[in-house]
Order: C-alpha cells, then sequence, then structure tokens
C-alpha cells in the first residue's frame, strides 16, 4: 500500500526568521530604494569591516533587543515587547567639514521621512500598498518607536585617520509585541462518550438499559501557518 | 655637550629617505605660491570605530619636515602634494593638512588627510 506525502508548504520568513531580522532588513531595503542613497554602499552585517572604496556607505545594524512581559507575565501563555534597537550608519567623504556635516544631517532626514513616514510598512493593521499589494514579509508589524539617538563623528577619536570621512550614527528602538503560545503535540483529537455503565452491574443488567453515546471530533491546532498576504480582489 | 639633532639626526635622515612635495600654503601664507620642499613620508593601517563596533578600515598618514627648511613650517588647511618621484615611488595626490605636531628637536609631523571627491557628490 502506498501511503501519501502529507506536503507541507514552505515555511514563512516569519517561520525561520525573528520578527526583528525580518524589521531590520525590510527597513534596509526601504532605505536602498530611496533615491537619496541610490549610490550608497548597503550593509546590514557589520561584520566586514567598512573600506573607503565603499563610501558612500549605508548600514542598517541589529544592535540589541530587550523584552518585557506584555501584560500579567504568570498567566496565560508567553507574551512578550520587543525592544528592537536598530543601528543606522551612514559615512561619506569629504574634505569640508561644514559641507560634510550636512551631508550627514540630509541622510538623516532622509531616514527619518523614508521610514516614519511611510503609510504602509508602519501601518498597524494592514501593511499592503498598493498598486501591487504587497506588505511587509507575513504583514510583520510594528507598534512605534519608543527612542531615538544620533550622533555625529568625523574619523577617529584623534582625526587622524587619512580618508576625510564623517559618519551619521542613528540607533532607534522599534516596539514591537509578539506571543509565544505553547506548541501541543499530544493533540486532543476526539472524545468518545457513552452511557449506561453503573458499578455493579452485570452484563446483562447493563444490556436491558437504554444507552446512548456520542464522538466529538475537534480540528487541530494550531491552524496552518499563516500565508504571505495576497493581493486584494 | 647638547646636540643638534635637526643637524646630525634628522637631516642625515631626510637626505635618505625624503621625497619631494609641493606645498600649497593656504593658511600659513594665505595668497602666496605654492612651494617645492621635501618631506618624509609614512602610513600605516588605522581601524576607525564606527555605529555599534563596526570598523571603518583607513590609513594614518604623516609626513615628516625638516623645519629649518622652511621660512613657514606648514599649517593646518594647507595642501601638500607628494607627485611622482623615481626614487620616492608613485603620485600619492594631494592631501590636506589637519594638525601639526613640532617635536622640539627641529621636525614637524604634518597628519595629513586626502583630498578626495565628496561622495556622495
Amino acid at each position: 500500500m502506498t501511503v501519501a506525502q502529507r506536503v507541507q508548504p514552505p515555511p514563512t520568513i516569519s517561520e525561520v526568521q525573528s520578527y526583528s531580522f525580518i524589521i531590520r532588513d525590510m527597513f534596509l531595503a526601504k532605505l536602498v530604494a530611496a533615491p537619496f542613497f541610490g549610490s550608497f554602499t548597503a550593509r546590514k552585517s557589520k561584520a566586514l569591516p567598512v573600506v573607503t572604496a565603499n563610501i558612500p556607505y549605508i548600514g542598517v545594524y541589529f544592535v540589541n533587543e530587550d523584552m518585557t512581559p506584555d501584560g500579567d507575565l504568570n498567566a496565560g501563555e508567553i507574551r512578550f515587547t520587543h525592544y528592537l534597537k536598530l543601528g543606522f550608519s551612514v559615512i561619506i567623504a569629504n574634505n569640508d567639514p561644514v559641507a560634510s556635516e550636512a551631508s550627514l544631517d540630509a541622510a538623516f532626514w532622509a531616514i527619518m521621512n523614508t521610514l516614519w513616514r511611510d503609510p504602509y510598512m508602519t501601518n498597524f493593521v494592514d501593511t499592503r500598498a498598493y498598486p501591487g499589494g504587497v506588505g511587509n514579509p507575513d504583514n510583520v508589524r510594528i507598534e512605534g518607536v519608543s527612542r531615538g539617538t544620533r550622533r555625529h563623528v568625523f574619523g577617529n577619536a584623534g582625526k587622524d585617520n587619512e580618508t576625510p570621512i564623517a559618519e551619521m550614527q542613528y540607533e532607534a528602538t522599534v516596539k514591537y509585541s509578539a506571543d509565544y503560545a505553547p506548541i501541543i503535540t499530544d493533540e486532543l483529537l476526539q472524545i468518545g462518550v457513552r452511557t449506561g455503565v453503573k458499578p455493579g452491574d452485570t452484563p446483562d443488567e447493563m444490556a436491558a438499559r437504554l444507552q446512548t453515546g456520542a464522538e466529538y471530533v475537534f480540528e487541530p491546532y494550531p491552524p496552518p501557518a499563516p500565508q504571505p498576504l495576497q493581493q486584494k480582489e | 655637550m647638547a646636540v643638534n639633532f635637526s643637524t646630525l639626526v634628522y637631516l642625515p635622515n631626510f637626505d635618505m629617505f625624503a621625497r619631494p612635495i609641493t606645498v600649497i600654503p593656504l593658511a600659513s601664507q594665505p595668497g602666496m605660491p605654492s612651494y617645492t620642499a621635501r618631506g618624509i613620508y609614512d602610513t600605516r593601517p588605522i581601524d576607525v570605530q564606527a555605529e555599534d563596533g563596526s570598523i571603518v578600515s583607513d590609513q594614518q598618514t604623516i609626513l615628516d619636515v625638516l623645519d629649518a627648511e622652511f621660512s613657514v613650517v606648514p599649517e593646518q588647511l594647507d595642501q601638500v602634494q607628494i607627485p611622482f618621484d623615481p626614487d620616492g615611488g608613485p603620485d600619492l595626490g594631494t592631501f590636506e593638512v589637519m594638525n601639526t605636531e613640532a617635536n622640539g628637536g627641529g621636525e614637524t609631523t604634518l597628519v595629513i588627510r586626502k583630498v578626495v571627491t565628496a561622495r556622495p557628490s
């Protein structure tokens, strides 16, 4: 007898990566598409050193993440409010310090107006944009930005590096919520109920009594994994 | 007995290691024409710390000059061109003097920075 293999849908991004990584990636993708950063080298990892050939440069880095309980920590499933700190690094080269700082400020403003004014990516309900109906991956949403810090840095502390670089460092703490409901593997899928069994009865006595019963069948849990948003009709 | 470092120590070194340069005295002598001189070029790698511990890999470049060979020693925001030299090496381009550090013995170290096209322009 051939047993048909159960076909599993391919995992969606949020089954593999954390929401924080997804948020970082979608922020970087949004900035790379912005005209201001068209000529910039973009990276999302700080593992490789930036060399002068990479300038102008924009990096969006995962800095750290704090999690606090969402609601009563000892009631119900585990839920967290995540505070994701992302670091934006914009590096430019200019021998004129005044023009250099103006360029850094323009970069900061481009980030602010590209990310936080986006009505779809920051939507708390439905992130799909039209035409196209493309939204955030798996409709991952943020609730807000709880903190931001900006600074301008001109080379190393002694300012004696050869290339006239300047860096705008912007750190934004993004808030989102996530719940981690338990994964039940030994599911209760069926209950059978029968009447008429009474302690001490003989089989004949039980057979003489009118019997009834019921079968309760439950749907498996959890429901199928969420799929990426489809285009609206 | 006092030692004249400039003459006895630095001068022989400059005769051996210095290469020709052109100084554009934008700050030290505004309005004056550029002039030729010589200096000892040196560069070494340096890491510049950037956002959250990331690194920009760069060079730290200096040019030593002998004070006695200048009527006015180059200052911050002067420019220095280091052209091709058959003994010294290839054309290294134009640099801006970011800082000067005199050692008290007759030599001044110019901390220099490359003059580059603004990026983004």
